[in-house]
């Protein structure tokens, strides 16, 4: 087997787990979710973009700031595993054709994520009077030229081991998007071309030509990769459990006070999922990010209805998601070995289950104030009935 | 009579990895259970632990199987596993704090037990840690500190030797022979023969699921016809012989 076919047979195994996963992320729930979040964000985008005259400054800016941080997401995809640090070094030659493919396919793919932002902001910058007609390909042409800089820059990287050199070209890459975003919506859409295909032609320069026989810097390669997939990762565990998602544990000092004040001095149960829960990122980081969406959605969304479903919906969400506390719990040892029969583990779900989910209530009713005290109140009303149902009827049932 | 194994068989599906093992611990004494790796030693402590049910057989502490009693029987076991068995998300503190709720000890007098011991392995500096990020050996204190302040009748320590430093080792012997004097028992599973022949009151020795030999290092002697030798060349004459 060469390289070649591995790295096939990696790119094969890579998108067959991704699909599996993602066929589970886009389930029923979600769908409708996203589509009352979309549905919400367009409505409220057309009625902004409505409200801009052409000499606006505030959008102009916002648009920077959105593509600004919006360009950065995706990397190349190199597939490269931590252990070919050490297998694949005396390959270094036959890594170059390879890296090069990955960089292209990469390049393909993300342009076509670029066309997909440049299409959105359209109409802005038809309002804006940037760009002329309807349909702009040199706003395209500009936001693929920075997202192909971004690539050049990272898979530069890749070859060079002096830090100092990749400093300074991470700088430039700054300066260039923002000057490029500037120029483009400040100036003429035409100067901002020039500039970013001057840039990236440089950059191709620099890349295949100027630094043509570097050595690959492999540790800096196992490092992106592997932060790129945990991302990618960490998106999929917020919706279902994959063995990829990185159960990290972190310390979190700074919520001890809230632990003392939620945990029982007296129950071990209870004193340890609300550890579990708090210092375990999969569980506190997935019960913040659907906490965060489900706000959002909430406030976007204007009809009383609507906000209420949506409530449900994600309490129901959160709550399903935190169910295999009861797993954490069945699977230590220590609680076979204590001498504690008054083994009500599923009383102590219960009642973190209550603490958490009134929380995001209370959060989300909040979140409606924008359409009264009433719809606040009734928010939080259908919620934490909700609640309550959920975690006397169906959790018992699910977890006995 | 803290300790009685009887005629246990048991295993992990329904081939019997143990075969009628017999044997038992009076209090007071130190019992090393000896064997080569698969010999059963594991299995056997998983069994007196509980978390391993007997095909045939018993197994009492203090008169009394874990069906009968499961609280009193567990109260009564400190076990120290050969490879630490920690929470990820609770720090060392809030372990101690774990096992003075799930076993009901009296809190100020088990944190002055945990903080004698603390101090003797040095890690009092490290008591708002993760012991997850622990070494081996540091790992193997918080096991052995969360064992003793539950002041068992019965410690089962399986392999405490590997991964402690030489200062940890004698100190964790020393805790050994205070807590025999105290009355209590002890089972120890280890290869480091050296350190049991020093320390323990007797010897079962496995093989195959089975007690091979058994008594004092006197009685093993003049099982094997060899007198003066030491545990591991007895051991190894054993092994030869057998084709082990």
């Amino acid at each position: 087997m060469t390289v070649r076919d591995m790295f096939k047979k990696r790119t094969y195994e890579y998108y067959r787990r991704i699909g599996k996963y993602l066929k589970y992320v886009f389930n029923d729930h979600f769908v409708i979710a996203l589509m009352i979040l979309t549905g919400a964000l367009g409505f409220t985008y057309s009625d902004y973009v409505e409200t801009v005259a052409p000499s606006d400054l505030l959008p102009r800016l916002l648009l920077i700031v959105i593509i600004y941080f919006v360009l950065p997401i995706g990397g190349i995809r190199t597939l490269i595993e931590p252990a070919d640090g050490i297998y694949l070094l005396p390959l270094e030659k036959q890594m170059a054709p390879i890296m090069r493919r990955h960089l292209l396919i990469s390049g393909l793919f993300l342009s076509a994520g670029m066309a997909v932002i440049a299409t959105l902001t359209m109409p802005l910058m038809e309002a804006l009077n940037i760009s002329g007609q309807a349909y702009s390909l040199s706003w395209l042409a500009v936001l693929i030229c920075l997202k192909l800089i971004d690539l050049l820059v990272q898979y530069h990287s890749f070859q060079s081991d002096s830090l100092t050199l990749i400093r300074t070209i991470y700088t430039g890459r700054h300066i260039l998007i923002l000057g490029t975003l500037g120029l483009s919506l400040f100036v003429s859409l035409w100067v901002g071309l020039l500039l970013s295909l001057s840039g990236l032609f440089g950059l191709i320069y620099l890349v295949f030509s100027y630094s043509r026989e570097k050595l690959w810097n492999w540790d800096r390669m196992i490092d992106i990769e592997q932060k790129r997939v945990q991302g990618i990762y960490r998106l999929i565990n917020l919706f279902i459990e994959t063995p990829y998602g990185q159960n990290k544990v972190k310390r979190m000092k700074g919520f001890d006070p809230l632990i003392s004040i939620i945990s029982s001095k007296k129950d071990p149960h209870m004193y340890y999922i609300s550890r579990v829960f708090i210092r375990q990122t999969a569980f506190s980081g997935l019960y913040v990010r659907l906490l965060t969406i489900g706000l959002i959605v909430i406030y976007f969304t204007p009809v009383l209805w609507l906000r209420t479903l949506v409530s449900v919906l994600f309490i129901y969400l959160i709550g399903f998601q935190l169910l295999p506390l009861k797993q954490v719990l069945d699977e230590s040892v220590h609680f076979k070995l204590y001498p504690y029969t008054n083994t009500d583990k599923i009383k102590a779900i219960q009642k973190l289950l209550n603490m958490a989910l009134i929380v995001t209530s209370i959060i989300f009713s909040l979140g409606a104030l924008n359409g009264g005290w009433e719809t606040t109140g009734i928010v939080f009303l259908i919620s934490t009935v909700f609640v309550f149902g959920f975690n006397s009827v169906y959790v018992p049932r699910r977890l006995g | 009579m803290s300790l009685k194994v009887e005629s246990l068989t048991g295993g992990y599906s329904r081939i019997p990895v143990l075969k009628s093992v017999s044997f038992d611990i009076a209090d007071g004494e130190l019992i090393g259970l000896i064997g080569l790796n698969g010999a059963g030693k594991s299995t056997t402590i998983k069994h007196i632990i509980g978390l391993m049910k007997a095909f045939e057989g018993t197994v009492q502490i203090d008169g009394r199987t874990i069906n009968e009693d499961p609280e009193t029987y567990r109260r009564k076991i400190g076990f120290i596993p050969e490879s630490p068995l920690l929470y990820d998300e609770l720090t060392l503190k809030e372990h101690i704090e774990m096992t003075i709720m799930a076993y009901g000890l009296e809190r100020d007098r088990a944190w002055k037990t945990a903080n004698h011991l603390l101090d003797l392995f040095r890690l009092t500096e490290r008591l708002d840690w993760f012991p997850n990020d622990f070494s081996k050996g540091m790992k193997q204190k918080v096991m052995i500190v969360c064992a003793f302040i539950i002041e068992p009748s019965l410690f089962i320590i399986d392999e405490p030797f590997l991964g402690l430093d030489p200062l940890a080792i004698r100190d964790l012997v020393q805790l050994m022979e205070e807590h025999k004097r105290n009355g209590a028992s002890i089972l120890m599973s280890t290869h480091v023969l050296a350190n049991a022949e020093r320390i323990c009151d007797k010897f079962v020795v496995m093989h195959n699921g089975e007690i091979y030999a058994m008594g004092t290092i006197a009685d093993l002697r003049k099982h094997f016809d060899m007198p003066e030798a030491t545990l591991d060349e007895m051991y190894g004459r054993l092994a030869d012989r057998e084709g082990f």
